[in-house]
């Protein structure tokens, strides 16, 4: 059951990450503690910020520095035109799969 | 915000200790990742209010945040030829395979026997300084000895080799004794709720060999 889990939280990262995104722009500390309140999740600090990174670079997000009166200058994450693209795939799929899923659990599966 | 020498050094060795562990990831990512980590300390610390980050602040934030080692693998091994390549993966092989061996069946540290006074909680054993506190709070766990025939002075924690097995969470605790500026410190993962039910790695509680008569099972 935990290795499911795991797998599973591990799986949903970037598709909660990049919903997110979709509301408008965030910085790391931020969406950290915006996906923090989702208590099942289980998000830390070493799994997001690889994550963000690894979406920049697959050209998903962009990154804006604006200056921060905590300390070093914030990074800003927004999502690019592929970035869009990507979260809009990725929800018609998760709607799909869901759909499919609550009719087998129902017992309503073809 | 301005910030001390104090703090600057303190956020720039935790930085550091991440960046071990970035070694596989690209220049790009492996900065932009550091810099995700460094604003996070500092929004952070000023999410908790009362003016300048102190020393403890920085500590305690630090400590809530993952060990550095969650970040990734060790760093790549310089590029070397196929035939030192060959050595080098059956060299390694070899010490996975031993690893594996004295996991499974840990040699009893020596000198575990007595008593231990807690001095320390650590997100990891490197963290650690015999001359700088770590963990800001109070000590959930202020001593603990180890008796003879595998007993402590707990009901409820009984040892063999270098484990410590809790009889009421089930839970099997690794520890390590370890010689550090000619001290003797003993390393004992915690096995909290972050570790049995959200698979976190464990912090340890570091103690030191107490001068003072030992105690018997309470």
């Amino acid at each position: 059951m935990s290795t499911w889990v795991t797998q599973l939280r591990k799986g949903l990262m970037e598709f909660c990450i990049l919903n997110l995104l979709s509301r408008g722009e965030s910085y790391g500390y931020e969406i950290l503690q915006s996906l923090q309140e989702i208590e099942e999740l289980v998000v830390t600090d070493s799994t997001v910020y690889p994550i963000l990174s690894r979406l920049r670079k697959d050209g998903c997000l962009k990154v804006q520095v604006k200056p921060s009166s905590s300390g070093p200058p914030r990074r800003y994450f927004s999502l690019t035109a592929i970035g869009q693209q990507r979260v809009k795939e990725m929800n018609l799929y998760w709607n799909n799969l869901q759909a499919a899923i609550d009719d087998l659990r129902n017992g309503d599966a073809k | 915000m301005n910030l001390s020498k104090e703090v600057t050094n303190q956020v720039n060795a935790h930085l550091d200790e991440v960046r071990k562990y970035l070694g596989k990831l690209p220049a790009d990512e492996r900065k932009e990742i550091l810099q995700d980590i460094e604003s996070h300390i500092y929004d952070a610390v000023e999410s908790r209010g009362n003016g300048e980050p102190t020393f403890e602040l920085v500590e305690a934030v630090i400590a809530e945040m993952d060990p550095p080692d969650s970040y990734g693998e060790l760093p790549d091994t310089p590029k070397s030829t196929p035939r030192k390549w060959w050595i080098l993966a059956s060299g390694l092989i070899l010490i996975l395979l031993t690893v594996a061996l004295i996991k499974q069946h840990p040699a009893t540290p020596p000198n575990v026997i007595g008593q231990w006074e807690t001095v320390d909680f650590v997100s990891d054993i490197q963290q650690f300084h015999p001359h700088k506190r770590s963990f800001p709070g109070d000590l959930y766990l202020k001593e603990l000895t180890f008796l003879p025939d595998g007993k402590t002075d707990r009901l409820y924690w009984t040892w063999k080799d270098g484990i410590l097995h809790h009889s009421g969470d089930n839970t099997d605790a690794r520890f390590v004794i370890k010689k550090i500026s000619g001290e003797t410190y003993l390393f004992l993962e915690w096995m909290s709720g972050d570790v049995t039910l959200r698979e976190q790695s464990p912090k340890y509680y570091v103690l030191k060999k107490s001068s003072k008569p030992e105690k018997g099972t309470l």
